[in-house]
């Protein structure tokens, strides 16, 4: 989003209008963080791009006249992620403006929602546990905690970043 | 399920008792405010649906709690898909009127697990915007939200970047977005 209107902008986040957008009045709100995907950015910014976004809506539908809106946040490069920061796309809808957002579904049996269900468990009960594991003071007297998953670290090569990159290998 | 397949009328009453348990599903977080459940008519394997517990028809609606309790569902749900299932980025969607996809009589969140080149969608090429449709949109929302020309700034070279606006000083032409969200509670 190289060209763009800037509206309304504080210090955790920006609304902008971009001159390449999806229609007239698709707003982009975007963090102003370091965090590159939804799940490095804090709650609280997150809750403050819902919160605005959804006054945005109630304005586009008055200034605009517009029909409906879409909220949209496209997390990875998979998800169409172009920048390397969260944005919130607030977009304005209008009767056969020839914007698809749809898709095609499959519908889901009992045994592979059971699966994938597990899978998620799997990996809540095990943020859960990394949670109560115990930590240890290293010789530095800085704190460590312990983990055998080489995905699982602070720092530029964390878990997530990682998430991003593949994207774009 | 596609948004534009969620029906009317009798699904009203499905969705509430969705979230609030009344009827079973495969529940993958909850809070307060929501239930996230797997759908049962996914885009993709682990297509997750964050419900609101009361019955909300459009997110303009949504308290400033339960825009928290949002912004909680949604991260728990994205970082599921992406450690649970190793999905490489989630799409978080949502519909608001008919004409955006939304059928259903409730409120509902898509959060769907994204795979290189899946067939999923949800990413349109953006289109250069006719400059006449652009400044009239641009004319109309700076009066709605009450911001003048001198507040509005054009930006044509890249986007600020995390590290810019990190250290950029706050000056007397940014607007409070507190009153701005008030002005339309």
């Amino acid at each position: 989003m190289s060209e763009a209107l800037t509206l309304l902008e504080d210090d955790d986040v920006a609304v902008r209008m971009p001159r390449t957008g999806y229609v007239a009045g698709h707003l982009i709100i975007t963090a102003r963080s370091d965090a590159m995907i939804l799940e490095e950015l804090d709650e609280a910014v997150l809750t403050k791009m819902y919160t605005l976004a959804n006054r945005l809506g109630g304005v586009l539908f008055e200034a605009l006249e517009c029909d409906g809106t879409n909220l949209l946040i496209q997390n990875g490069v998979a998800a169409g992620q172009i920048d390397e920061a969260v944005i919130l796309h607030v977009i304005p809808r209008w009767e056969e403006d020839g914007l698809d957002l749809s898709w095609d579904s499959t519908e889901a049996d009992e045994t592979m929602l059971n699966q994938v269900l597990d899978r998620l468990e799997y990996a809540q009960n095990d943020d859960e546990n990394r949670r109560v594991q115990p930590s240890r003071e290293d010789e530095t007297g800085s704190v460590d905690v312990e983990s055998d998953d080489p995905d699982v670290v602070d720092g530029s090569d964390n878990y997530y970043a990682k998430q991003f990159k593949r994207g774009l290998e | 399920m596609p948004p534009q397949d969620h029906g009317q009328g009798q699904q009203q009453s499905i969705f509430y008792r969705l979230a609030n348990g009344d009827i079973p599903s495969k529940t993958v977080f909850q809070n307060k405010s929501f239930r996230a459940i797997l759908d049962k008519q996914p885009a993709a394997p682990g297509h997750i649906l964050i419900i609101p517990k009361e019955q909300v028809q459009i997110t303009p609606q949504f308290t400033p709690e339960m825009n928290a309790d949002l912004a909680e569902a949604i991260k728990q749900s994205s970082h599921a898909l992406l450690k649970g299932l190793d999905a490489t980025g989630t799409s978080v969607f949502i519909a608001n009127g008919g004409v955006a996809g939304q059928n259903a009589p409730q409120s509902l969140i898509h959060v769907i697990p994204r795979e290189e080149h899946d067939s999923i969608g949800l990413k349109p090429q953006p289109q250069r915007i006719d400059d006449e449709a652009f400044d009239e949109a641009a004319n109309r929302l700076k009066a709605a939200l009450g911001v003048s020309d001198d507040e509005a700034r054009h930006d044509t070279s890249q986007e600020t970047t995390p590290e810019e606006s990190e250290h950029k000083p706050r000056d007397e032409n940014d607007v409070d977005l507190d009153s701005v969200q008030d002005k339309f509670l």
